[in-house]
This record gives structure tokens, sequence and C-alpha cells, in this order.
């Protein structure tokens, strides 16, 4: 009898195969249950299924589960029923999900990468400088180039490069006033590493007096999260058709031909589009469509504009030599145009970007006391506590979880809306203010009877617009 | 399955198969292989969405189709963005995974939308019963209006025919020219008609498909569904203006086609709109305007 695909994908642990064995020699007669602890007999039914799990059943559930792309992970991922990726290396790196993305859909995930630029530097010293050789070298960035959201800044060393490093012992000299231009990469993984042009300087002065006189860009970038590598896949077999299928534009809005996630045309790093709306309907050719970043339409760039119209139109940019060009004959993109002055011509048809609709909530809940216990400042005693109150440190900080765990919630979900809202009717949508006292109470366990005052009632939600979370107001009932 | 149930007694030593202890405990090991083996079987099954129409399906030695258990095609239904529609057979719906590539290639072209209705039927189709034969319309706006169709038989013969002079003309609004519809022939199908409530726009007339439904009849909820078969793989800038079926009836419309030229019946209906669907009756006559074998399950006209 064939087993349920649920039997089939879920890993079958160790214990569970103990349990089985147990199950079947009690059942047969082998008094399994009266064995010493320690006894040969009993280690034997322990390390039987510990070896039946390392080399049967979860390289089987492995190789199942990478058939799917909800169920392949990469080291690293979830998948999307909440199993953890079963490598036993979880440093992440492509798996089966990227493996599989790869070959069946032929979309490539973005990993993270070292930022890479060049740098020109010139020997401002009044003698040669001493040979240095790659890696020799340290570099940071300086103002006005912002430092990091840690407060730090990312670190470079010069990278090998044999057409530079030419001198004995692959080494470079430079002379007084003399330049030279070589590659450096950045020390920290990631986009942390990312600069801009000419914000480059030399930290190194051992070697010599050392002035960078010109940076390119450098752009380093973070994994791709695995959901929205899944959602890129899906769109691969639209992007075939001539039809104009609305996801041929969701396709051609963030991923390049050949399947990698689409570059900026100016190569500022990768597109930031991660979701639009498409309109599903015209009785003119006409095909609307509004993008939005994970941080709304304000995490969207003018470059991100560019180069998804360029992608979808099928106009080559900058370094988007060969774009897609999913828009059918006929059919003319919406709803903006360019002006003068921008990356294309006047009139060119242009996509637009999500105008935010910020809502500030203001809302009540309660929750008993002892739900507070194990907070990170302790048990909140019985009272009524507000946003604009002030507080002891430990009832602040066992407040802050659970509001911002709220907060959480709340902002989730207005994202989750998508763009137009819920029930859009072709002009606009709405935000309930039913859901949003759902989300309140969703945020922390055993919130109860929470009231949104504050919008008053249901948010319209226009065509082309999304909702994020504005400023919150709270006042938290804590009963005994 | 008892493979490795067995097997430990035709491999192990004299003394180990006597040995009434540790021979339970290896059958039950044999047991649990045992499963394991079912389950890697299951899981490359579980890959598999279609063996293929009988009799040359490909099969287990012991019969068993190599293909997934149902449970598993929501699984492929998610990776390969075909929708499994809740009326659907569930060979209709192993035929459009099995043909997802081809069905996204032409997603967004009338083939395409044919294409991926058409299996809808191949249950009723195995049972014996046929295809329907689909059609789609649309009007140029050209300064003399043509209509061009796109038409599968039941054998699954494609024609695409353009009338010189149109002879579908909706609502006389040519400029709204990305709006289509679509005819299904559901002569030989199978099926009977729905349930519906008289002749459509005229309350207790003729009273022909009242209260009808027979024993396979084609419910809401499956009409439902092959309106979203269609309208799931338009494209974004087309119009999916209605979705009709058309039943055989006696003194009813014929299945329109390139070639027909609209007619009045005596009892006031056109044989094609003439530009007199848009509404249910002329108001000039009070008369019905559609077919009464003609079933809009989706009259969705543009803005």
């Amino acid at each position: 009898m064939a087993l349920s695909f649920d039997a089939i994908r879920t890993r079958l642990l160790w214990s569970a195969i103990k349990i089985q064995l147990s199950a079947l020699a009690y059942a047969n007669g082998l008094p399994v249950t009266s064995w010493i602890p320690g006894e040969p007999t009993e280690r034997w039914l322990d390390i039987t299924p510990r070896l039946m799990a390392a080399v049967i059943s979860d390289p089987l559930t492995q190789l199942v589960r990478g058939m799917f792309l909800d169920l392949a992970t990469d080291p690293g991922d979830l998948a999307a029923d909440g199993t953890p990726d079963m490598s036993a290396d979880q440093t992440p790196r492509p798996g089966f999900l990227s493996a599989l993305g790869l070959s069946w859909f032929g979309t490539t995930r973005r990993e993270q990468t070292y930022a890479v630029c060049t740098v020109t530097v010139r020997n401002d010293g009044s003698a040669p400088t001493t040979p240095f050789a790659p890696l020799d070298l340290s570099f940071t960035t300086q103002a006005p180039e912002a430092a990091k959201s840690d407060g730090g800044r990312p670190t470079y060393r010069n990278a090998a490069d044999t057409g530079v490093y030419t001198g004995i012992g692959g080494t470079l000299t430079l002379a007084p006033g003399a330049s030279a231009t070589f590659p450096v990469i950045a020390e920290q993984i990631g986009a942390y590493g990312s600069a801009s042009a000419n914000s480059l300087v030399c930290q190194t002065q051992s070697f010599g007096t050392l002035t960078v006189t010109a940076s390119t860009i450098a752009v380093g970038t973070e994994r791709e999260h695995a959901t929205l590598y899944r959602a890129r896949c899906r769109t691969t077999a639209d992007a075939h058709s001539p039809g104009g299928p609305g996801n041929a534009y969701l396709r051609a809005m963030n991923t390049a031909k050949d399947g990698t996630p689409l570059q900026r045309y100016d190569g500022s790093g990768p597109v930031g589009i991660t979701d639009a709306y498409v309109s599903p309907s015209s009785a003119e050719n006409v095909v609307t469509m509004y993008v939005r970043g994970p941080g709304g339409g304000a995490s969207v760039t003018t470059a991100d504009v560019d180069s998804a119209n360029a992608n979808i139109l099928g106009l080559p940019l900058g370094d988007i030599v060969d774009p897609i060009g999913v828009l059918p004959d006929t059919v003319a993109l919406g709803p903006d145009t360019y002006g003068g002055g921008a990356a294309f011509p006047s009139g060119t048809p242009s996509l637009a970007v999500v105008t935010d609709d910020t809502i500030a909530v203001t809302y009540s809940v309660k929750i008993r006391t002892g739900a507070t216990m194990g907070l990170a400042g302790g048990t909140i005693p019985a009272g009524t506590y507000t946003s604009v109150g002030s507080y002891s440190a430990g009832i602040t900080a066992s407040l802050a979880v659970i509001t911002e765990a709220i907060e959480d919630s709340l902002s989730t979900d207005l994202y989750a809306a998508g763009i137009n809202g819920k029930d859009f009717n072709g002009t606009s949508g709405k935000i309930y203010k039913d859901d949003l006292e759902a989300d309140v109470r969703a945020g922390f366990p055993g919130l109860y009877n929470p009231i949104v005052s504050s919008p008053g009632g249901d948010t319209t939600i226009l065509l082309g617009h999304d909702a994020l979370l504005g400023a919150v107001t709270w006042s938290i009932t804590v009963a005994a | 399955m008892s493979v490795y149930q067995d097997m430990w007694r035709k491999w192990a030593p004299p003394w180990f198969r006597t040995a009434r202890n540790i021979g339970v405990f290896y059958e039950s090991v044999g047991r649990i292989l045992d499963s394991e083996a079912q389950r890697a079987l299951d899981g490359r099954l579980a890959g598999i969405v279609y063996a293929g129409a009988e009799p040359y399906a490909a099969k287990l030695a012991d019969g068993r189709r190599i293909e997934c258990q149902p449970d598993a095609l929501p699984w492929h239904s998610a990776d390969r963005g075909i929708k499994l529609y809740p009326t659907e057979g569930e060979l209709s719906q192993r035929i459009r995974l099995s043909q997802w590539r081809q069905l996204h290639a032409e997603r967004g072209t009338h083939w395409g939308e044919i294409r991926h209705v058409r299996p809808y039927f191949a249950d009723r189709v195995a049972a014996g019963y046929t295809y329907p034969t689909i059609a789609i319309v649309h009007q140029t706006n050209e300064a003399t209006p043509r209509a061009v169709w796109y038409q599968v038989d039941p054998s699954g013969a494609r024609t695409m025919r353009r009338a010189a002079t149109s002879n579908f003309d909706y609502d006389g609004q040519p400029v709204k020219r990305s709006r289509w519809w679509a005819f299904l022939d559901m002569t030989g199908t199978g099926y009977t008609p729905p349930e519906t409530y008289d002749s459509g726009g005229i309350y207790d007339t003729s009273g022909w498909v009242y209260d009808a439904g027979g024993a396979y009849p084609l419910t809401l909820d499956a009409q439902a569904d092959i309106v979203s078969m269609f309208t799931d793989w338009k494209a974004a800038h087309s119009w999916c203006a209605g979705v009709i079926l058309v039943w055989p009836q006696v003194g009813g419309g014929a299945f329109p086609t390139y070639n027909a030229t609209p007619a009045q019946d005596a009892t006031g209906w056109w044989s094609l709109p003439n530009e007199k669907w848009a509404l249910t009756y002329d108001p000039s006559s009070g008369l019905g305007t559609r077919p009464p074998n003609f079933i809009w399950t989706l009259d969705n006209p543009a803005p």
C-alpha cells in the first residue's frame, strides 16, 4: 500500500525508528522492556535505529524533499513547512534548493558575496614605496560615505592581480607621484562591504604615503531569501510565453534572461524589487504595473525602476545588455512614461512605484500578569501601562518585548495585505480594522480584548498604494 | 513487501537463525527496512505526475502506475504553476501538470487558454465521451472590423480564421479590441445542462432547461472552474468578456463559427451577436437576444 506524501516527506527520526523497532520486537515476544540499560542487547536496540536513520531514512527524506521547491533547502534555510535543512554543516551555501531551482527552473539564487572594486592609489611621498604585495594594504570608507548601521565601516584588502604585482616576489613599487589601479575585496561578506564610488581611503601607510585618488563602486550582496527565490523560480515558465501573461512581467522585473537576479543597469547591485501588482485585464491592450521592495515603495530606487523597465520593455540599458523583453506587440505598459533627462527618452512607457500609505495605529489590549512571567525585565505587575508612561527599567524592558512583538505582527500583516490592500475592486482595496485587532492579539501569547481606536474604521487603499505601519500608540492593561 | 524481513534468514549463519531473540530482533529490523524501501519507491514515484494514458501507461511489475499518489499533486501544482481546480478530475490534473511547460509557453495566447481548459474534460473522455469544440473569438479594430476565430475541435485539430467582414460584433465597440469570448460546444461531452432558471433573460417562457440536471450535470462549481481555467491563463493585457456554453437543443442556435452569418430567429434571438448580445433582451422589441441554448457562465462586460 502506497504511503501518503506526508509520510514520505517527513523526516523519520532515529527515536521514532527505535519506538517502531521496540514495538515490533515486543509484539513478537522479545522482552525489550526488561533489558538492562547499557547491556549489549539494549545497546543494539539503540544503535540500530541510529544507523538506519543515518544511512537510510535521512538521505531518503532529503532526496524526496529535494524534488520540491517548497521542501528543498540550502544549508541555513528553513523549508516552507518549517523543517530545517538537514545538512550536517549549516554554513550558508548552495544546496538542494539552489540546484533544483537552477536545473528545473533555470533560476540562479543570489548568494552572499564579498564586495569588490578597484582603487587608484598614488604615492604622495618623496621616495619610492616599499614593495607591497596583495593583502598588504588595508582600505576603509570615509565621510561623506555613511557608516554602517552598527556604527562601523567595512574594510578592504588589495586583491591579487598578476598584471599589477609584477615586481620581485609578486610585489608592486610606486615611484614618487606614480599611481596604480588594482582590485580590492571587502573583508566582511555581504552588503556590509558595499560602498559608493570614490569613498575609499588607504589605512596602511607603512609602505609609503598612499592616497586613494579614485575608487569604483563596491557591491556586496546578501543571500536571497529562500521564499523570494522560490517565487522567482515559479515565474520562470511564463517568461517564455510571447502571450504576455502576468507572471512574465513579474519575472522580468527582477530576473535577467539567464535566470540570475537582475542587476541594476548602473552596476550598483541587484534590483531591489520583490513584489508587484500587474493589472489582470484590459480591453484595450494596456498593462499597468506597480512595484515595491521589502520596505514598500520607499525601498525602490530610480535605478531599480529603470532597470526593470529595460528588462520588461526589451531595451538595453547600461549593464543590461540582453534584456528579456516580455511586452507583447501592440501592448502598452503603464501607468507612467518617462519625462526628459531620465534613463530613457521622453515618452518611454514605464511602470510605477507603489505609494506607501502609512497607517498610524492606536490600540489597547489586556494580558494577565501570569502571562508576562519570564520576560526580559521580569513579570509585569497589574496595572495599566501606556506608550507615553515612564516605568522602571524592568517593566519597560518587559513591555518592550510585548509591544515590539505586536508591532512586528502589525507591520508584517500590513505588508502581506499587498499592493492595493485586500479585496481590491479595480479602484481601491481595504485594510480592515478587525484585522488590525487580530494582529494585536496575535502579537504575543496571552493577549486578549484588543481594541484599535485609530484608525477608527477600515482604511481605503487606492490603486497603486500599499499600507505600511506608521506611529504606534498603545495602552496595555495587565490584569492580576 | 517483505524482502529484508525474510532475507536475513537466508543469509544468516545457522546458529544465528536458531537464536530466537536475535532472530526476532533482526526480523523486526527487516520490517522497518522494508517499510523504508517502500518509502524509497513511493518517494521516487512522488516525483512523477503522470504515467500516461491507458493502455500504454508506464507501470511497475505489480501493475501499479508509475506516478505519484494524488496527495502529492498539490506540491507539483505549486512548483509548476498549474493550479488545481476543485471540480477537476484527477486525470485532467495529471495531464496539465505533465504539460506544464507547453501550457506556460502558450499562456496568454488564445491557443494557450483553450489548451489549458481542454483537459478538464479528459476524465469524461476516458469514460467514452468526447472533448468539446472550444472556440475563442475576438474582434479587430480595423476600418471594417474583422473577427478572428480560434477553434480546437474534439479531435484536437486547430483552425484559425479571420472573417473578412466581422460576423461577431458584440456591442458595437470594436475599439475594445483585446476583449475575447470563449464558446464551448457541449455536444457529446456527457454532461447535461445545469439547472438554470428558464431561458435567461425572460422569465418563464419556454422552460426548456428549467430544473434540468441529469445524471452528470455541469454544476455551477464546475462552470466556475472552467471559467477560472480560461481567465487564469489569459494575458494581462486582454479581457475575457464571456464564457458561453452551447448545449445541443432543437430549435436552439448553432455553435458559432467564423463563416456563420448573424441571423435573427422568429422568437427574437440572434445566432451571432450583431451588436445585440450585450443586453439579454432587445429594448425595442422586448424579446430575448441570446439563443436559448447558450448559457453565459461568465458575462463580464469591459468598462
